[in-house]
């Protein structure tokens, strides 16, 4: 897990850039201390794909989240279908080369996050990004 | 040097291809149409609109005459789209197929209803090395050649309707998939078992892989002798052409399978391939016109096409032509007719693709492993 200095200060913000054949949909999730850590359901879609605006979005709608933690999703689909493996493969490595998870607001700002990449080509061709960054 | 420079270039894919693969799987195989082939006149058809995005395939041919009488394919081919080993810049699905905003401060989905037709010149840009032996039907033992070549789109146009019909499916789907990636918990091997997925993904995955109204394409091909037959034939340029080629696909009314093809195409040839009564190979510079004919019913394509070659030579080139999928995994193609060289002669070339999906098995081929 990566950690990120945000101290009280408002509004962090979150940045997720892709290039991609494919279509990208984003989620972000904040934990809730107060039931064992679960990440929770926005209370409206926080989701955003690879074809909206790609500018920056507030967490927890601009207010502060010390001691919170932020999962970042973002699943890749090839709707017009890769043809074979292969180029299923590279098409996700080209993917994972471009892909960007930024914050701003903390302290380095704005500063770029690690992610865990997985993919199945097979029975349905799909990846996921996953970044959890501990909020300090 | 020049044959074992492009030997090298030739082999180099398949030794790629072959890492970490101790079984080649015959998926990677895909209907002989690459300029490497085209140029040469042993494809089935002149006439190929780059329709694969494959980023590596092989193609294998077997002409039933040229001088092949065991029947084991001695014509081989690989192709390469090199879009997917570069890093694209601000690229999404939308852009990909060519749609880009009419109205740049519109950002809601509706601002794509124009498309860029010149969108795929880089992305289906392909590079093609083939290895061949063959008479050609100039010599009278088969000798060995070695082509390079590569062929791009130019001009791919959507029809307005078809436009809208992609941008009228993305919406439903970038809702599925937003609404389905709002939850936490959810996991996206699910995705293989959702009626609502699979509904969505079809719609779209239909649209967007319509047919164009209008494309057109560029090829560029060489060809070169390895002369290691044991002839007295000396080196020889082979062949060089570059050749355009457009494609005018009407479609039947409700039916997206179902389309009539108007091809057009024109080719600058350069070819060493003519022998004269001494048994000395010399070169003579021509054009090919011609157009083709096609029929597309499901998985049946039935076509006839014809190339007037002039210039150093008056020749002709009438092929009907057939491909057919026999299932979602084997596709045969063929030509039958009269090729520029054959005289009075018909020919008949055969293409075979194979995609046996044998899960972690697949199939050996001989010699590439």
């Amino acid at each position: 897990m990566s950690s990120y200095q945000v101290g009280n200060n408002k509004p962090i913000k979150l940045k997720v850039s892709i290039s991609t054949p494919g279509h990208a949909v984003t989620a972000f999730f904040l934990n809730d201390p107060s039931n064992d850590g679960k990440f929770l359901a926005p209370p409206k879609s926080n989701s955003f794909s690879n074809t909206d605006n790609p500018g920056w979005r507030q967490i927890n709608e601009g207010e502060t989240v010390k001691g919170r933690t932020i999962k970042v999703r973002t699943i890749l689909t090839f709707p017009s279908g890769m043809p074979d493996e292969n180029t299923f493969n590279l098409a996700v490595e080209q993917a994972k080369r471009s892909y960007q998870l930024q914050l701003s607001g903390g302290t380095p700002s704005p500063a770029e996050f690690d992610f865990e990449l997985n993919s199945i080509f097979s029975p349905v061709q799909v990846a996921q990004f996953i970044s959890v960054i501990s909020l300090t | 040097m020049r044959p074992t420079l492009l030997l090298i270039l030739l082999c180099a894919p398949f030794a790629l291809w072959s890492q970490g693969n101790t079984q080649t799987q015959l998926d990677n195989l895909a209907p002989p149409s690459s300029p490497a082939f085209v140029l040469m006149d042993i494809a089935p058809s002149t006439v190929y609109t780059p329709a694969s995005i494959k980023a590596l395939s092989l193609q294998v041919l077997n002409g039933l005459g040229g001088g092949n009488t065991d029947g084991i394919p001695k014509n081989f081919a690989a192709e390469i789209v090199p879009f997917w080993y570069t890093n694209p810049k601000g690229m999404n699905f939308l852009t990909f197929h060519n749609l880009k905003k009419s109205d740049a401060s519109n950002e809601s989905l509706d601002g794509y209803y124009s498309q860029n037709v010149f969108g795929d010149i880089f992305k289906r840009a392909s590079v093609s090395f083939a290895y061949m032996d063959d008479t050609f039907e100039v010599f009278q033992t088969p000798q060995n050649f070695i082509s390079v070549g590569a062929r791009t789109t130019v001009i791919k146009m959507l029809r307005k309707q078809d436009i809208k019909n992609v941008i009228s499916k993305y919406k439903n789907y970038d809702q599925f998939m937003k609404d389905f990636a709002n939850d936490p918990e959810a996991d996206i091997t699910q995705l293989a078992t959702s009626a609502d997925f699979k509904r969505v993904y079809d719609e779209l995955n239909s649209a967007v892989n319509i047919k164009p109204l209008l494309t057109v394409d560029l090829a560029v091909a060489y060809s070169t002798l390895l002369n290691n037959n044991n002839s007295d034939f000396s080196d020889t340029l082979g062949r060089y052409g570059a050749w355009l080629s457009s494609d005018l696909a009407l479609g039947f009314a409700n039916n997206n399978n179902n389309y009539i093809h108007i091809y057009a195409v024109a080719r600058y040839l350069k070819d060493g391939l003519n022998i004269n009564a001494e048994n000395q190979l010399f070169n003579t510079e021509s054009y090919d016109v011609g157009g083709k004919l096609e029929i597309e019913l499901n998985k049946l394509s039935i076509g006839y096409e014809y190339l007037s070659r002039e210039g150093d030579t008056d020749e002709y080139r009438s092929i009907g032509t057939v491909r057919y999928q026999v299932s979602g995994s084997i596709v045969l193609t063929g030509g039958f007719g009269k090729n520029f060289k054959s005289g009075d002669d018909t020919v008949s070339l055969l293409g075979l693709k194979w995609g046996i999906n044998t899960g972690e098995g697949g199939l050996t081929i001989p010699g590439i492993n």
